[in-house]
């Protein structure tokens, strides 16, 4: 199981500038180490819902850097609103970590 | 009988075991293994200890269950299966094939943040933006990376047509961004200095 992801949403008048901090390896497959060449493991998409409802709905490659940070901004967000990050990687391992927006 | 007076006097009155009790203590050794092991608190009395110890183990049974059972993201749906077969093109001028790209209008409209010179090349943070009404996907691209597409993005109208992520590069390399936005493709590009490579 990952760790949590790091996500803050502050809101700046009817938008919510949004910063998130996954946790993950994303390996490119062609690092070595001692005991050989790391697999390909990285996270290939990752959707963003503001109250349950899509808003960004994105697709990665294993070129993103280790630790993905994203940032986005969602409109017409309030105070209370929830943002839900859900990630999906190339192993079929999920993670999905929610907030609220606090004004 | 005295250990069992004693037993039975600590139970009913809760308090910390006497020290001579050491059959007590020896008895409910194995809460002292559990509070090592960070599932319960130390010097607990046992009851309460019994008590917690089940909660705690209920609760992760429960949680097991929810997410063995996809209970922890109901009605989630991935929108678009992974583009494997862009994302696996090994040259830029394959990529803009793939992804049916012909025709490619440089705009003004798109901003792309990024440092000229990357201090380092396994995190060259780039931010975009576009200005363009009905922006729907943004492609970002590094053409001189093993494998130019970096990311997709599909924004909703939910969304702004904003994204800032960190990358990484391979070598010295122009970073395109280009924007889908009602039918036709926009881009702007921006070249970032690479000094040492970052994939691996």
């Amino acid at each position: 199981m990952s760790e949590a992801m790091k996500i803050s949403a502050r809101l700046q008048g009817d938008t919510a500038d949004v910063r998130i901090l996954m946790r993950h390896p994303m390996e490119t497959g062609t690092r070595k180490t001692a005991t050989g060449i790391v697999p390909l493991h990285f996270i290939q998409s990752v959707i963003v819902q503001h109250n349950g409802k899509t808003v960004l709905d994105s697709q990665w490659s294993q070129a993103i850097s280790r630790d993905p940070f994203l940032g986005l901004r969602i409109k017409n967000a309030r105070a209370g609103d929830k943002i839900t990050v859900n990630w999906l990687d190339n192993t079929g391992d999920k993670r999905s970590d929610e907030v609220t927006i606090n004004g | 009988m005295r250990p069992v007076l004693d037993c039975l006097r600590w139970r009913t009155q809760c308090t910390t075991p006497p020290a001579a009790a050491t059959e007590i203590r020896l008895h409910y050794a194995h809460y002292d293994m559990l509070s090592t092991l960070s599932l319960l608190e130390p010097d607990m009395n046992p009851t309460a200890a019994r008590r917690q110890f089940l909660n705690r183990i209920s609760h992760w049974v429960a949680l097991g269950l929810a997410s063995t059972s996809g209970l922890v993201k109901v009605g989630l749906a991935w929108a678009a299966p992974w583009d494997k077969a862009t994302f696996e093109t090994k040259a830029y001028a394959d990529t803009l094939k793939s992804l049916q790209i012909s025709n490619l209008i440089e705009s003004r409209d798109i901003t792309i943040t990024a440092p000229d010179i990357a201090e380092n090349s396994a995190l060259v943070a780039v931010a975009i933006n576009s200005k363009i009404p009905n922006s729907q996907t943004l492609y970002l691209i590094a053409e001189k990376n093993p494998f130019p597409l970096v990311s997709r993005f599909d924004f909703s109208a939910g969304a702004e047509a904003y994204a800032s992520v960190r990358i990484k590069m391979g070598q010295t390399s122009t970073v395109r961004a280009i924007i889908k936005a009602d039918d036709k493709y926009y881009t702007a590009a921006r070249e970032i200095k690479i000094t040492v490579g970052g994939c691996g």
